[in-house]
């Protein structure tokens, strides 16, 4: 707890006594794990599906299963492991879902920083992020959870519901599409 | 090109595959002997190290959530409590089933109807109503609160009779149907007409 300058009180609540708040119903609670956990959320729908809009949908659909599925969530796992499960899941299925045809998306990153050498930067990154997009989900999540969100593989085995040996298995497969793929 | 899972080596006979782990994960070398002495081990793991530079560069991309998404899930999940029923479903279909119940209580116990019947109940007799083409998509909308139900009704009317007449007529059936088979108190229907097409 900390008193401002300006006289305001305040208290940081950590996420479990909020979860059993929001698993009572409090909407306000969860409002306040969502404000915290949203960046997250989004940041993997974005990287998992690649447009920008389709991200915001499987977001939104992802926190509102979130909050309809908390009574499922026993607090094994941190809250934030069990959110990556319900909106990597739900790319997972998207994915699945989508025609080949629109596996061709377009990437964009915005622009921050220097103009000169973020240009080169820039064009270096979309090749990554269009690299990324071509592996198979499979090896996407794997990817994205690891070297994007900084995982361990024991929190990827949690979230995908695979053992370790299987989240190791896609990464390497993942990183060598990776190299291979960027080298070409 | 490629296919996937071809183990590309390098022409010192080594696995660029292995590389590629070393490098992911900052680890030592499997063969330190060799590729201390190695050039197209080296030029592979520098190559490897630029790659993941970039990937770690991505992986500190600020990513800007839009507004919305916040406003969009705390506009829809308010007044749908949370269900153990509800994960792995999906969600078209947990939304709508976690829709409110209107309650009739009697003397010995309480009736309650979800929403969707009322819609249903609407849906069907709106359709009936002559001068109704269709009652589109999702025609039929209700909000209950206790025993009380608040209609909405979109239609596509046929060409020809007056429309404030034709929406006198969907608003006494809509109203007629939930309080005589579900004995609730219909408050209000409102009735749009969302169009209106020429019977040949």
């Amino acid at each position: 707890m900390w008193l401002t300058a300006c006289g305001a009180v305040i208290v940081i609540v950590d996420d479990a006594h909020l979860v059993r708040a929001a698993q009572a119903g409090d909407a306000d609670a969860f409002e306040v794990l969502v404000r915290r956990h949203q960046e997250r959320v989004f940041r993997v729908a974005l990287r998992m599906l690649g447009d920008p809009v389709e991200a915001q949908d499987a977001s939104q659909d992802a926190l509102i299963q979130a909050w309809l599925g908390l009574p499922g969530f026993g607090g094994r796992s941190a809250f934030s492991t069990w959110l990556y499960r319900i909106v990597v899941n739900r790319c997972l299925n998207l994915l699945a879902a989508r025609r080949p045809a629109c596996e061709l998306l377009e990437v964009s990153l915005a622009a921050v920083g220097e103009p000169a050498e973020e240009a080169e930067m820039r064009e270096r990154l979309a090749a990554l992020v269009a690299a990324i997009l071509a592996l198979p989900g499979e090896q996407r999540s794997a990817l994205v959870l690891r070297e994007l969100e900084g995982l361990s593989y024991e929190e990827i085995a949690t979230v995908l519901g695979v053992s370790v040996a299987a989240v190791k298995a896609r990464l390497h497969r993942a990183r060598a599409e990776l190299a291979r793929r960027v080298r070409a | 090109m490629t296919a996937a899972g071809d183990d590309r080596r390098l022409a010192c006979g080594v696995s660029l595959e292995r590389l590629v782990d070393q490098v992911a994960e900052g680890a030592a070398p499997a063969d330190g002997e060799h590729q201390a002495g190695c050039e197209h081990c080296q030029a592979a793991v520098r190559e490897l190290e630029r790659l993941w530079a970039d990937v770690r560069a991505l992986a500190d991309h600020r990513v800007v959530v839009p507004e919305r998404v916040l406003e969009e899930v705390m506009h829809r999940i308010r007044g749908h409590r949370p269900s153990a029923r509800a994960t792995g479903l999906p969600l078209e279909t947990v939304v709508p089933r976690m829709l409110r119940h209107a309650q009739l209580r009697t003397t010995r116990g309480v009736t309650r109807v979800a929403d969707l019947v009322l819609v249903d109940l609407a849906r069907v007799a709106v359709a009936g109503v002559p001068g109704v083409v269709a009652a589109r998509g999702r025609a039929v909308e209700v909000e209950v609160e206790g025993h009380r139900v608040w209609v909405r009704v979109r239609v596509l009317a046929a060409y020809g009779p007056s429309l404030p007449a034709l929406a006198e007529r969907v608003r006494r059936v809509a109203a007629a149907i939930i309080e005589r088979n579900a004995g609730l108190e219909v408050v209000g229907v409102d009735v749009v007409v969302d169009d209106v097409i020429a019977n040949d």
